[in-house]
């Protein structure tokens, strides 16, 4: 089985780079942001958990394989790769400070220290130990420094079919002195691999889709904060919570977001940003503070935040109205060579490194693990640089001067609100979905800015807010023509911050011939022949190849039996590309319509299916002998889920 | 043992408090309750009466030991349970059991002195060698657990032996301790005319929970062997003619042709939601049919979420004591003759659970009753009986075929190698331990927030697949060989004067700093308690007799009641030269150190007192196995 799993991971991996997603924004994106590849030895398997670099710039990468290589030169053709520490259990995370490193791996926060200079930790310290159960999901993140030298760590949600707390302080943030106090911070999260701080020294972390989190979201986490999946709150009666709220107290609301959920209970904090799913990434991870201008281009006080389902890297611009973070997330770079896990600034904070591993989830970037670094090349991309909320609109800031005429126009414009449900299922769609209409638009006097009055905007609502119409002065489009902007506060007090009384668009889309769920009655209550498919960790099909006969009355059972999302897809011959990039364009409406293409080449499929649940399907057999493929079109999986079913 | 079966007990052991109530079983009687397998039955060692015609050189014994470095040192005090064989030039009889098998799952524990040499042989036929192969590193098929070699002197000088097996691994203890043998064999099958179909076959042979056979196939008789022919029937033989040996625990299940037959199966569906097991009685029927297997997706039935009653006939062909296990997606109860004998309330890990019930020879009804939650629908049905081999009845186990994990070696270079995983210590998992592996071929577990020596081990370091292949599910680091289980629990405590109350955890203060290494790359533990500290460190043992410990402790001045645990066990037995054995399975020297052989509940310890009347000391003592 190991030895098949190998062969199909090679054989897609040249599959990635021919097909490779949306190639002209991957190339136009490395005009301004160049990415390189550190060479990483061949006998080196360098999962990267962690990045940080010593006080004479050395790198230092730590790894799920639980040790830590010094990279001497990253920069250079030829890096000097040698092992710092090891005997650690998967380090996810990695700082340095007067000397020493800092990490987690699944079992404790450890200080390392190489006290004899030659080059070789020697001396490894615990400061704090927090108990496991032995669940795989146990991992644990960080850490990060705060500047008075306490450190914030994140602990992941075990997975028992759902995210659970089974130990004490699994789904929380924890603050910790170097000395091992420990102050419980806020809890309600569930995978928290990426967390980081504003120019404010606020704590924002990145959460990723699943049970109770609609879509990838960031959240500000301040003191005794919940960031909404309930499994952390087990431990709110232990000394130090910061906070009253129980497990039991927490409604699986079924239809309301999390936003409004957060107005009746007050220790719910809705996110910055939410991330739409598959748009802005599938797995948001790392967060990195653009400390000045002279980094990226002019985004200081922005933060980029790492993806690992994507390799990609995502931009955020915030605001701060009535003491509230709200903000836009833009897409920034993609084309990284495997899952991004850390964004660590070079030690002249000039180039971004970013460490990789996509081992057991996948990645679309196709390797296995990487270490590259992202450069700017001094040219500043035509991008919405941030957006505001006002008391009854936007305003748009653009990094270049704008064309007055395109800028002016509200056909250049479209704008689209919508919130997700906040329950314990796996994931949300899109739900109210309103377009937005533009009652009026002024240019800034600095050429830069677009006002727009739109009337209606509701509060805790994600605006879609494309501008694909707008042109630079020198007529140049958008590099990203669109922003995803969480409205929080509406400045000056809420409009009508309509509620979400069902006007859901998400139901079942009626019953058609690609997708029959019950027996053709003319079958005669009889299949030809009844297959049954699954899904593995991975991104995998259990199976590579069907044969069935032409024309073969097919019941096929598809068991979703991973922690993840998808579907079945059975295609034309050679189309499986063809039909994933399709499904990838879909956007907002992309999981509404289960990712499933309205086009030919789609032969037959199932739903949209959720972890641990299943969908039988009828079809007939094509009549033409051939090869056709089966792929999960979910976004980012079809790469290397896909199958043959071949017709005889 | 074999490594799986530890790793069911968790589970089958929660279901036992469950239904122990409802079922009618005779758990009571049984040697082990444990709903993985039936128990093996035990060869009775208080007399003699199951072997045949036993010569003067076997007889029972209460204790049997020795020193581990003395050329065949056996000694023995009267009593029974042990069975030893102490050869003399007038009497070197072999030992012939007096019942005869065919298929047979034996295990045995036997305990051989330095230089030592026997053989237990499979139906009279078929030898798995016993000797002192402590240390070997070139293996044999001579060398303990090989299959001896077979002998043709007609072959030509030289060339008179041949197919011998050598075991895979070294997993021989020392001289004179316990060590023991799991072994599933099947007897040569003939057809009706006589005719030889199948050979003998040594389907697995585990030496001290190490597997060194996989499927070896025995075309004939091997030398030595009591019979020359080959025959679907042979007594177990113990071989007395070569040295001194002790053997304990014989245990064995024969296993012969009969089965269970079970009739068609009617089943019905009902409307279902829920995610817990059903009130039938309040539920609508929405289907109905005749099945001949517990295959769920045999019916038409495909709906996600549905419950299900299947029920039948059994024939049980002989009269006993049976076991049942199910394995089901998502959850459902069997019941015999109406009474509930395995329970499954929707677990979420697809594993198997059992329960025990005794049954009459003849018909009895059986019924399943099944509820699909989420996902896939499945179910497999096991029983085990006498003389009846753990089997599907009339379903499919879906693990049957399922390949083994291709491991991921790791063994140390010049310096130790430390791997962080968690580590199956008896029946728990432990998650916070730091794994050591020496190019000396001596390596160790060290439970960190303790500070106790889990388990050693020798030969080969570390498989760690299962922490570092995909996500890595159970993050198990499995060593290369069968580890020695010491001890776990802190090691050092203030106790009263009565010395019989060791913490079970750590006192307030106590503080697992971390570890630092020396020069040679080795970590050394640091700790704290109050005000005092000390350092924890290992060291192979040359030629890979054992590995040493040496604690430092330093404190502001003498410590009153301060001691370390050294050693734990059921039986710690005194030997002269500053020798413990623990348990039978490991030897302490602890040299000059003035150890108290204490009651700890209804343990055995090895105290020491330390820093009684100084603020320094360094005590060290070495682990043989």
């Amino acid at each position: 089985m190991k030895r098949l799993l190998i062969h199909i991971c090679l054989l897609f991996t040249g599959v990635c780079f021919s097909v490779g997603p949306l190639h002209a924004q991957v190339l136009a994106e490395g005009t301004y942001y160049p990415i390189e590849t550190v060479t990483i030895p061949s006998s080196i398997v360098l999962e990267v958990g962690g990045l940080a670099f010593d006080a004479q710039g050395a790198l230092y990468a730590s790894t799920r394989r639980g040790e830590i290589w010094k990279i001497k030169d990253p920069a250079s053709s030829q890096p000097r790769f040698s092992r710092f520490a090891h005997g650690m259990h998967e380090i996810l995370g990695l700082s340095y400070k007067d000397g020493s490193f800092y990490f987690t791996q699944r079992g404790e926060l450890n200080k390392v220290t190489d006290t004899q200079g030659d080059g070789i930790a020697d001396r490894y310290e615990t400061i704090y130990r927090w108990p496991l159960t032995g669940n795989y999901h146990e991992y644990s993140y960080g850490p990060k420094f705060l500047s008075n030298g306490d450190m914030i760590v994140t602990l992941n949600l075990s997975w028992i079919g759902h995210g659970a707390s089974l130990s004490k302080w699994r789904g929380w943030m924890l603050r910790i002195s170097p000395d091992g106090e420990m102050t419980p911070w806020g809890t309600g999260m569930r995978s928290p691999s990426g967390f980081g701080f504003n120019d404010a020294e606020d704590i924002f972390y990145t959460e990723n889709q699943g049970d109770w989190v609609g879509s990838g979201r960031m959240t500000h986490i301040a003191q005794g904060d919940f960031a909404g999946h309930p499994e952390g709150l087990k431990w709110s009666n232990e000394p130090g919570s910061p906070l009253d709220l129980t497990f039991e107290d927490v409604d699986d609301t079924q239809g309301i977001s999390l936003y409004e959920y957060g107005e009746k209970v007050p220790a719910v904090k809705p996110p910055a940003v939410w991330f739409p799913h598959t748009i802005m990434g599938i797995a948001t991870s790392d967060i990195l503070l653009i400390e000045n201008d002279k980094q990226v281009g002019p985004f200081k006080g922005q933060l980029l935040v790492g993806d690992q389902g994507h390799s990609k890297i995502t931009r955020v611009a915030l605001e701060k109205v009535e003491g509230v973070y709200q903000g836009a997330v833009f897409g920034f770079r993609e084309g990284f060579s495997s899952g991004i896990l850390r964004l660590e600034w070079s030690p002249n904070k000039k180039e971004v490194y970013v460490g990789m591993t996509a081992r057991g989830w996948r990645a679309t970037g196709g390797e296995p693990f990487g270490l590259q670094r992202m450069k700017w090349s001094g040219r500043v991309p035509f991008e919405i640089h941030s957006i505001h909320a006002e008391s009854d609109g936007f305003t748009l800031k653009f990094t270049q001067d704008l064309d007055p005429q395109t800028a002016a126009n509200p056909e250049s414009y479209e704008i689209t609100d919508f919130t997700y449900k906040y329950h314990h299922n796996y994931g949300s769609p899109p739900i109210n979905q309103e377009g937005k209409t533009i009652s009026r638009i002024e240019l800034g006097e600095d050429k830069k800015t677009v006002r727009l009055y739109i009337p209606g905007l509701r509060q805790g609502y994600v605006n879609e807010i494309k501008a694909e119409g707008v042109r630079s002065q020198g007529s140049q489009a958008l590099l990203h023509n669109v922003g995803y902007f969480t409205l929080n506060r509406i400045p000056g007090g809420a409009a009508a911050s309509a509620s979400s009384e069902d006007q859901s668009t998400t139901s079942e889309r009626s019953a058609n011939v690609k997708r029959n769920t019950q027996m053709p009655p003319s079958w005669g209550g009889k299949a030809d022949v009844s297959l049954t498919l699954g899904t593995k960790p991975g991104l995998i099909f259990d199976q590579e190849k069907i044969v069935v006969k032409a024309g073969n009355k097919v019941e096929l059972t598809f068991n979703n039996n991973d922690d993840m999302l998808h579907n079945f897809l059975l295609v034309s011959p050679n189309q499986a590309d063809e039909v994933g990039n399709a499904a990838m364009k879909l956007g907002l409406k992309g999981e509404e319509m289960a990712y499933v293409p309205e086009m030919e080449e789609v032969i037959y499929h199932t739903g949209l299916l959720e972890p641990g649940s299943s969908e039988v399907i009828y079809f007939e057999a094509p009549t033409t002998p051939g090869e056709y493929p089966y792929v999960c079109t979910f976004p980012g999986h079809f790469m290397t889920m896909r199958g043959i079913l071949k017709v005889e | 043992m074999r490594p799986t079966y530890s790793l069911y007990l968790g589970i089958i052991f929660i279901l036992y408090s469950n239904c122990s109530q409802k079922t009618t079983t005779n758990l009571a009687e049984a040697p082990t309750p444990s709903f993985a397998h039936l128990p093996l039955e035990a060869v009775p060692l208080t007399e003699l009466s199951a072997w045949n015609n036993p010569g003067a050189n076997w007889q029972l014994a209460g204790t049997a030991f020795g020193a581990y470095a003395k050329e065949k040192d056996l000694q023995l005090t009267e009593g029974s349970g042990i069975l030893a064989n102490l050869p003399s030039d007038s009497a070197r009889e072999n030992l012939f059991s007096s019942w005869e098998h065919g298929d047979l799952e034996l295990e045995l524990e036997f305990l051989l002195p330095k230089g030592s040499n026997s053989g237990v042989y499979l139906q009279g036929r078929y030898e798995v060698q016993l000797l002192d192969s402590w240390g070997n590193g070139e293996l044999r098929h001579a060398d303990c657990g090989g299959i001896y070699q077979r002998w043709d002197p007609s072959r030509g000088e030289g060339k008179e032996g041949f197919e011998g097996h050598p075991p895979q691994t070294n997993a021989s203890r020392a001289p004179n301790l316990w060590q023991k043998f799991h072994i599933l064999f099947r007897a040569p099958k003939f057809d009706e005319s006589g005719q030889k179909i199948s050979p003998a076959t040594f389907e697995w042979v585990y030496h001290n929970g190490q597997l060194i056979h996989e499927n070896v196939e025995v075309f004939g008789p091997t030398r030595a062997a009591a019979f020359e022919d080959e025959a679907p029937m042979g007594p177990l033989m113990l071989q007395g003619d070569h040295g001194p040996v002790a053997f304990r625990n014989i245990r064995f299940k024969k296993y012969g042709a009969q089965q269970i037959d079970l009739g068609a199966l009617s089943y019905e569906i009902f409307d279902y939601e829920g995610d817990t097991r059903p009130d039938f009685d309040s539920l609508s029927k929405i289907q109905e049919g005749t099945v001949d297997s517990f295959n769920i997706a045999q019916t038409s039935e495909k709906r996600e979420h549905f419950a299900m009653k299947l029920s039948g006939e059994i024939t049980v062909p002989t009269s006993g004591t049976y076991l049942f296990q199910t394995l089901l997606d998502d959850g459902g109860d069997l019941f015999i003759d109406g009474q509930p004998v395995v329970q499954n309330g929707g677990e979420f890990e697809f594993e198997r659970l059992g329960g025990v019930v005794d049954l009459t020879q003849g018909t009895h009804t059986l019924e399943l009753h099944f509820f699909q939650v989420t996902w896939r629908a499945h179910a497999t049905v096991f029983y085990e009986g006498p003389e009846m081999e753990l089997q599907p009845l009339a379903s499919i186990d879906p693990f049957a075929n399922r390949q083994k994990a291709k491991p991921l070696v790791i063994e140390p270079g010049e310096t130790p190698e430390m791997l962080r995983g968690f580590v199956q210590y008896k029946d728990e998992k432990r998650t916070q331990v730091l794994s050591v592996g020496h190019q000396e071929g001596v390596h160790y577990s060290y439970d960190l927030e303790e500070g106790a020596l889990l388990s050693v081990w020798k030969g080969k370091f570390a498989d760690v697949s299962q922490m570092w292949v995909a996500r890595g599910h159970s993050q198990l680091l499995q060593p290369l060989n069968a580890p020695i289980e010491p001890h776990a629990g802190i090691s050092l405590a203030f106790l009263d004067e009565s010395q019989a109350n060791w913490p079970l955890e750590a006192p307030a203060g106590f503080k697992a700093i971390g570890y630092h290494l020396d020069e040679g790359m080795n970590p050394i533990f640091d700790y704290q308690m109050g005000e005092l500290t000390w350092e924890d460190q290992f060291e192979p043992l040359p030629d890979q007799v054992g590995l040493k410990r040496s604690i430092n402790l330093s404190a502001e001045g003498p410590q009153e009641g301060l001691y370390f645990k050294v050693a734990e066990g059921t039986t710690i037995d005194k030997m002269p030269n500053n020798l413990y054995r623990i348990d039978g399975s490991y030897f302490l020297d602890v040299g000059e150190l003035n150890v108290n052989l204490t009651d700890l509940g209804s343990q055995k310890a090895l105290l020491l007192p330390v820093l009684a009347d100084t603020k320094q000391e360094e005590l060290s003592y070495s682990l043989i196995w």
